[in-house]
């Protein structure tokens, strides 16, 4: 039940990233809009594994490196 | 040599029960790669310009036509063509292609309402929309619709006439196709009540060939390009994941690592917008 409450909650932080992203496609506030989605999946990782205790040097650099390679990967071509 | 090839997409005890490519180490090169292929595709722009282009159905008349459609729509009258704001915007794609600059003020300091002021045009407010490597009139309109300062321009109604230049040539090495667009009041506000004025003609899209002369249609779309390599990279770590969840649970696998259906989530997300971008830069 814990589970897919975060599921839940992570689904719904990527679409509203998602919505964001291309609403501010051509808006100042696309930076911001990258950053936020990039920076909310790796918090939900940090918020996740810490709930169920398995939070770990080797798991914080696997979430942030991967909200890494999404956020450079959309900056360059929204 | 194979064993390194297989032990990056597939979870062994040598790579403690997880493909390399997952590890942080692992995406952190995708990460060095996806940086050093764009640098590159942008430096070969440079050195041997036209190998990269765009191709566009942009006209004129399209512009002016949907950018009347979006004032009736705001509830402004339709902007009328002006033929010394037309010259003034062929001038100012001229100059940029020459210069080979993207922004709106040329490198020697040369304004936009100097463009106008040189074609003859007396105004009382000007603005300009510029845009480049967009592929049809639908998307570049919603682009500069979707951008408030372009937006303001386009629904202002202190703008009573525009000009438009569609312009194709060699920008930055990468040929593409300019759009000028300037507004304008004059400093003579026109009559309200319509009288007998001469129609002007759209222009005609013009071709623009600079020392970085184009010897060859354009080939390969840059975005294109950029598209497929970071879809290529997205696919490559999905479908890692996607062989990593299968394995693992298949031998039951406990490991103190990330969850792959978040990340999976996450790059399909990725994905989806990349697939959504769309082509083109406002100024």
């Amino acid at each position: 039940m814990k589970q897919l409450v975060h599921y839940l909650a992570l689904v719904i932080i990527l679409t509203l990233g998602f919505l964001a992203l291309i609403t501010f496609r051509y808006h100042p506030l696309r930076p911001v809009a990258i950053i936020l989605t990039a920076a909310a999946y790796f918090v939900w990782g940090i918020l996740h594994h810490l709930s169920l205790g398995t939070l770990h040097r080797q798991v914080v650099l696997e979430y942030f490196s991967l909200a890494i390679l999404g956020g450079i990967i959309i900056a360059t071509l929204l | 040599m194979i064993s390194a090839f297989v032990h990056l997409f597939h979870p062994h005890h040598s790579n403690n029960h997880r493909p390399h490519l997952l590890h942080p180490q692992g995406i952190a090169v995708l990460v060095a790669i996806f940086l050093f292929t764009n640098s590159s595709l942008k430096l070969l722009a440079q050195v041997r310009g036209g190998v990269l282009g765009y191709a566009s159905s942009i006209t004129p008349q399209s512009v002016l036509d949907e950018l009347n459609t979006k004032r009736i729509e705001a509830g402004l009258k339709p902007l009328g063509l002006n033929d010394r704001l037309n010259q003034a915007a062929t001038m100012k794609a001229s100059d940029m292609f020459t210069l080979n600059y993207w922004a709106h003020n040329n490198p020697n300091g040369k304004e936009p309402w100097d463009f106008i002021k040189a074609a003859g045009y007396r105004y009382r407010y000007a603005g300009e929309n510029l845009a480049r490597d967009f592929g049809d009139t639908d998307s570049l309109i919603d682009a500069w619709m979707a951008s408030p300062t372009h937006k303001d321009n386009i629904v202002n109604p202190r703008y009573q006439e525009t000009g438009i230049a569609v312009v194709n040539g060699t920008l930055q090495g990468i040929e593409t196709t300019l759009v000028v667009n300037l507004f304008g009041t004059p400093a003579v506000s026109l009559p309200q009540i319509s009288g007998i004025q001469t129609p002007v003609q759209a222009q005609e899209i013009v071709t623009i060939t600079t020392a970085a002369a184009i010897s060859s249609p354009p080939a390969i779309s840059p975005l294109l390009l950029e598209k497929v390599i970071a879809v290529s990279i997205i696919s490559l770590v999905l479908l890692t994941l996607l062989w990593d969840t299968l394995h693992s649970s298949k031998l039951r696998l406990v490991r103190l690592v990330g969850k792959n259906p978040a990340h999976i989530l996450f790059l399909l997300t990725v994905l989806l917008v990349v697939i959504f971008s769309q082509a083109g830069g406002l100024l």
